[in-house]
């Protein structure tokens, strides 16, 4: 995963919300983004997601150049290349976690077999299985999350994000997620991770990087 | 206050779409609204209403100048019943030629006032006369290949050919006369002398051509015309008191002081009424029915989208609360809101539908045939005015209330996804469903908002049965004209005559050949070669059968008052595709009878009646009833000319009905035709051309603007839904299309929340609109007192009701496609950004 120069302006004229970052993530790292609210973290994770395109500059992931695809092609490519897990969760209400896993697996048209054995499995991996029938208002904040996680895992993407992952759960909870992200990691999954928790950063990620009103203002080994 | 109104502004502008759509729709309604009442009103007792507004007269009756003067009758005006009288007017009944094309005989009065306070002319287009010369016609004669306009001039068909200016166009309420002229005309002095120096009325002269001079010996039987009201009448024309006898007895009181037998003929404003309304009454139900489906619909339209309108901004209302606002002041603001935007829309609609309105009602004047009554009545824009903003601030409090009672933290976290946990059931059965995911979750988002759903439901509902009731109207005026003319079978006439023929009883028109020059030895009209004709006929190319036909006048049913035609065929005829509703066509010494007559007489399919005719009397045995309208639509019998002869003698056909073989294009075939018949006085013409029914084509664009203006408010409000639906759900969408939903399978899932409802709608609107159909058109014909013809009444087909059926789906999608579109265009980083 490679920005160079990537700027982001939201309004014709204003100051840049991400101001010609470059950033190169390689296969395997897990890199913690950190800064102050307001500084374009979410910004930067969501150029790298294809949820947003950059105002110029150059958004290049997994050999994939971002900024020439339609809408189409990005959805598709969200689809297999990226796995997004959010702050608030975003399951949907009307889908058992099961169903909410395997959303992205049906929306690819991934064969319906295949599709619930590889949601079984991360299910089981994240220890959710006695969960699988539940609907999200049933579940607690941190089984919700796992469950996200799964769902952003399913189509086994070369990279995951996750934008403040920890943000809406306690304590207890959060570590488990921690864990559930260095875990994943440790088998090669490729993890950028916002947070503004330099606890978090340190427990999990190979490396940090600090971004301060839409600038990297350092980049830390870990 | 001030804070209210400011928020209120701020909020207007910010909500440009909903704005947007509420505006249209107000709009839509306001027009359709305005012409819906000004339809209604219009339709509510037109001819009564007009003849109120014309001082219509309740008798008219002809008088024989022989036995008395000028001033006799003027001074009938005194007597005492009469409230009002104008007259005398000199009357004859003469055939005008114009463009060298013969118009139907008219009754033609010389009058100097359009106004006298009797029977009040409407001038409807030029002006009304200004001294001799001149002529004004009634719309009427308006028909046929060249209607004459103003400017143009006619020719008087008397010796002499007198010739005239048309000067303009003028109605009478009680069809007192077709064409005016001034009194002082020549033909019409020349016949009062003719008259007064004891001519007596000896019928037709059978001299040869007369291009004399127009000596006393050529003149035009006249009679003079008085136009009574009687003051027993006045206050209440057509209620109360008033019947056929009462105007009968005071016409006897009035002209009691005259000569025996001066009164020759008279008509009351009773039979004019009842020959108006069997006319006007097959329109009348039909501009009714779709009127009030209109009314409905809009109210219906507006209650949805502005309480949509509402919600959406729930939110907003919210945070008004938590910045101190009190819950009055909260609706105040959401309906000032409302009515910043419905009141500009409601006044530019009223302005669309009144110049909307205006050629409508002129065209339903005309349809109704009464004069005048094309003003745009000011209470339909006027309640328009009053009634939208009031519905829109209606809907809008229910809402408003409802908004402003929230506690502003339930009002912050509403109106963004639907509380969870409350009717989740069948949303989660839905979505777990085997199928595909965008179509399943669409599915969800329906249940989500049942009120919602339901609403758009009702609206879809009438917006798709306004459909099918428009359309199979439009097939039924259609199919009612093609069987009124006959067309499929008898598309080709020819008329044997360059005119009309003898006018009615007493009249002496004299047919005069075509211009000078032409030679007409056999004095043209009265000897064509009729066999010589048919046989060219026949000969022609194309020709699949040919019978000579010819109209009785002067023939009564013993023991009844209803003026009665007789269309007779010198031939075969049985294939002149008349429906038949019930019995047999007829042989020798039987009749068909139109439904009409049978109705209006009170007559039953086989019994035998009696008529009397100029040479005798006949009992005839109805066999059948047939939906003949184009006999001038009233009781008509049609027979056999055998059969006619012992009531008015041997008798020649005046035109040749002729039916084509398949495949036959009538218009080359009557060019073919004329050119064949050229040296005879045999004319051919298409009957497409002469009857082209404009009232009809009117009525299908009225039906068309009415479905089109309710079908686009039934999709506008399906859009305001949607959209309603998708804000709420931007978040959700936001997330689906990160976790990789693509554009396409967005807008599947949005279209997909509105297919099923449109389906429940089609399939509801289907039934609905076909009975609505099977209710409407028997009460039109029941109003015109005429069966009609299965063709008529049965013009759905299945793959058209199937194709109906779907029109809910197609209006749900319309409405959807726009909010789907933009769902699928929004940016999923926009759409999380939430919070
Ligand atoms: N969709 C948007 N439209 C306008 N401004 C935005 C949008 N998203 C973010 N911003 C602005 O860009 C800046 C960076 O935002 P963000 O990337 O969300 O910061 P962070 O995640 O570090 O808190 C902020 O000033 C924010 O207000
Ligand atoms: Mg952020």
């Amino acid at each position: 995963m490679r920005l160079r120069a990537a700027t982001k302006r939201y309004e014709a004229g204003g100051a840049p919300a991400l101001d010609a970052v470059d950033l190169t993530v390689n296969a395997g790292e897990a890199v913690a983004i950190m800064g102050p609210s307001g500084s374009g973290k979410s910004t930067l994770l969501n150029l790298v997601a294809g949820l947003d395109r950059p105002t110029s500059g150059h958004v290049e992931v997994a050999g994939t150049v971002l900024n020439r695809l339609s809408e189409s092609a990005l959805s598709r490519f969200r689809r297999q290349h990226v796995g997004i897990v959010f702050q608030f969760f975003h399951l949907l209400d009307d889908l058992s976690a099961r169903d909410n896993v395997l959303l992205p697996a049906r929306l690819g048209g991934t064969p319906p077999r295949a599709a619930r054995a590889r949601a079984d499995e991360l299910l089981e991996t994240l220890g959710l299985t006695t969960r699988a029938h539940a609907f999200p208002q049933q579940l607690s904040g941190g089984e919700r999350q796992r469950v996200a996680v799964a769902r952003a895992l399913i189509n086994r993407p070369a990279l995951l994000l996750a934008d403040e992952p920890t943000g809406a759960v306690d304590t207890k909870a959060g570590a488990q997620i921690i864990d559930l992200l260095r875990d994943l990691n440790s088998t090669g999954q490729t993890v950028v991770l916002v947070t503004h928790d330099p606890e978090v950063a340190q427990h999990c990620a190979t490396r940090t990087v600090e971004v301060r009103d839409g600038r990297i203002s350092q980049a830390v080994p870990a | 206050m001030r804070a209210v109104l400011a928020l209120a502004v701020g909020a207007a502008l910010r909500r440009r779409l909903q704005g947007v759509v509420t505006a249209t729709v107000v709009l839509l309604t306001s027009a359709t609204t305005v012409l819906a009442l000004a339809l209604l009103l219009a339709s509510a007792g037109p001819f009564e209403r007009a003849f109120e507004r014309q001082n219509g007269a309740h008798a008219t009756a002809a008088l024989d100048p022989a036995r008395a003067t000028s001033g006799d009758l003027t001074a009938t005006g005194s007597a005492s019943p009469v409230s009002a009288a104008a007259g005398p007017y000199p009357t004859a009944e003469i055939t005008l030629e114009a463009g060298g094309t013969p118009l139907p005989p008219v009754m033609a009065a010389g009058r100097g006032q359009a106004n006298p306070g009797v029977d009040d002319l409407a001038v409807v287009d030029g002006t009304w006369l200004t001294g001799p010369g001149q002529i004004v016609l009634s719309p009427g004669l308006l028909s046929g290949p060249t209607p004459p306009v103003v400017g143009d001039t006619v020719t008087v068909d008397l010796p002499g050919n007198p010739t005239l200016t048309v000067v303009g166009f003028a109605n009478s309420i009680t069809r007192s006369a077709g064409a005016w002229v001034w009194p002082t005309e020549e033909f019409l002095a020349d016949g009062i002398d003719a008259a007064t120096g004891g001519t007596t009325d000896g019928g037709t002269t059978e001299n040869g051509p007369d291009d004399g001079t127009g000596s006393g010996s050529e003149t035009v039987a006249v009679s003079y015309q008085m136009l009574y009201r009687f003051a027993a009448f006045d206050g209440e024309p057509f209620g109360g008191d008033a019947d056929e006898a009462g105007v009968e007895a005071a016409l006897a009181d009035t002209v009691a002081s005259l000569p025996d037998d001066a009164l020759s003929g008279s008509s009351t404003h009773l039979a004019a009424q009842r020959s108006a309304n069997a006319a006007i009454g097959t329109l009348v139900p039909f501009v009714v029915a779709f009127a009030a489906l209109g009314l409905a619909m809009s109210v219906l339209v507006v209650a949805n989208v502005v309480a949509g309108a509402v919600v959406a901004g729930r939110r907003a209302t919210g945070i008004q609360r938590a910045l101190g606002f009190s819950p009055a002041q909260v609706v105040a603001a959401v309906v000032v809101r409302m009515l910043l935007v419905a009141v500009p829309a409601c006044l530019a609609g009223v302005g669309l539908g009144v110049a909307a309105a205006v050629p409508l009602l002129t065209a339903t004047a005309s349809a109704y045939a009464v004069p005048g009554s094309a003003d745009l009545p000011v209470l339909a824009p006027a309640a328009t005015l009053v009634a939208v903003p009031l519905a829109v601030a209606a809907a809008a409090l229910v809402p408003a209330i409802r908004a402003g009672r929230l506690s502003p933290v339930r009002a912050l976290t509403v109106g963004r996804a639907p509380a969870p946990g409350r009717r989740s059931r069948p949303r989660r059965a839905v979505a777990s469903l085997p199928l595909p995911r965008p179509v399943a979750l669409g599915l969800t988002s329906m249940f989500a908002r049942p009120t919602r759903s339901a609403t758009t439901l009702v609206a879809l509902v009438f917006g798709a049965t306004t459909a099918v009731l428009a359309i199979g109207l439009a097939s039924s005026l259609s199919a009612f004209v093609a069987a009124s003319d006959r067309i499929a079978s008898s598309p080709v006439s020819v008329t044997l005559e360059s005119f009309g023929g003898p006018a009615g009883p007493g009249g002496s028109g004299e047919p005069e050949g075509p211009p000078p020059g032409a030679e007409t030895g056999a004095g043209s009209g009265t000897e064509v070669d009729v066999d010589g004709i048919i046989a060219t006929i026949l000969d022609e190319p194309g020709t699949a059968a040919a019978v000579g036909t010819s109209d009785v006048p002067g023939v009564t049913l013993v023991g009844s008052g209803e003026p009665l035609g007789i269309r007779v065929y010198h031939g075969d005829a049985t294939w002149t595709g008349y429906p038949i509703l019930s019995g047999r066509w007829y042989d020798d010494g039987e009749a068909v009878a139109s439904s009409r007559m049978l109705r209006l007489t009170g007559t039953d399919v086989g019994d035998t009646v009696t008529l009397t005719g100029p040479s005798g009397t006949a009992r005839v045995r109805i066999v059948g009833e047939a939906f003949a309208n184009d006999t001038g639509g009233g009781a008509t019998l049609l027979m056999s000319a055998a059969g006619v002869a012992p009531l008015a003698g041997d008798l020649e056909p005046r035109s040749v009905e002729v039916g084509l073989d398949p495949g036959t294009e009538p218009r080359a075939y009557v060019e073919g035709l004329a050119t064949a018949l050229s040296d005879t006085s045999a004319r051919p013409a298409a009957t497409a051309d002469e009857q082209e029914n404009s009232t009809v084509a009117i009525m299908t664009g009225l039906i068309a603007l009415l479905a089109t203006a309710l079908c686009v408010g039934a999709a506008l409000g399906v859009l305001n839904t949607v959209v309603l639906t998708t804000r709420e759900q931007v978040q959700e969408i936001g997330v689906l299309k990160a976790i990789g939903m693509t554009p396409r399978q967005v807008r599947t899932m949005v279209v997909v929340s509105t297919v099923l409802v449109g389906l429940a709608a089609g399939l509801v609107a289907v039934p609905a609109g076909t009975a609505l159909h099977s209710v409407v058109l028997p009460a039109m014909g029941a109003a015109a007192q005429s069966g009609l013809p299965a063709s008529v009444l049965d013009v759905f087909r299945p793959a058209e009701l199937a194709a109906l059926g779907a029109s809910g789906v197609v209006l749900a999608v319309l409405g959807a496609l726009l909010p789907a579109g933009w769902a699928a265009r929004t940016r999923p980083a926009t759409a999380l950004r939430t919070e």
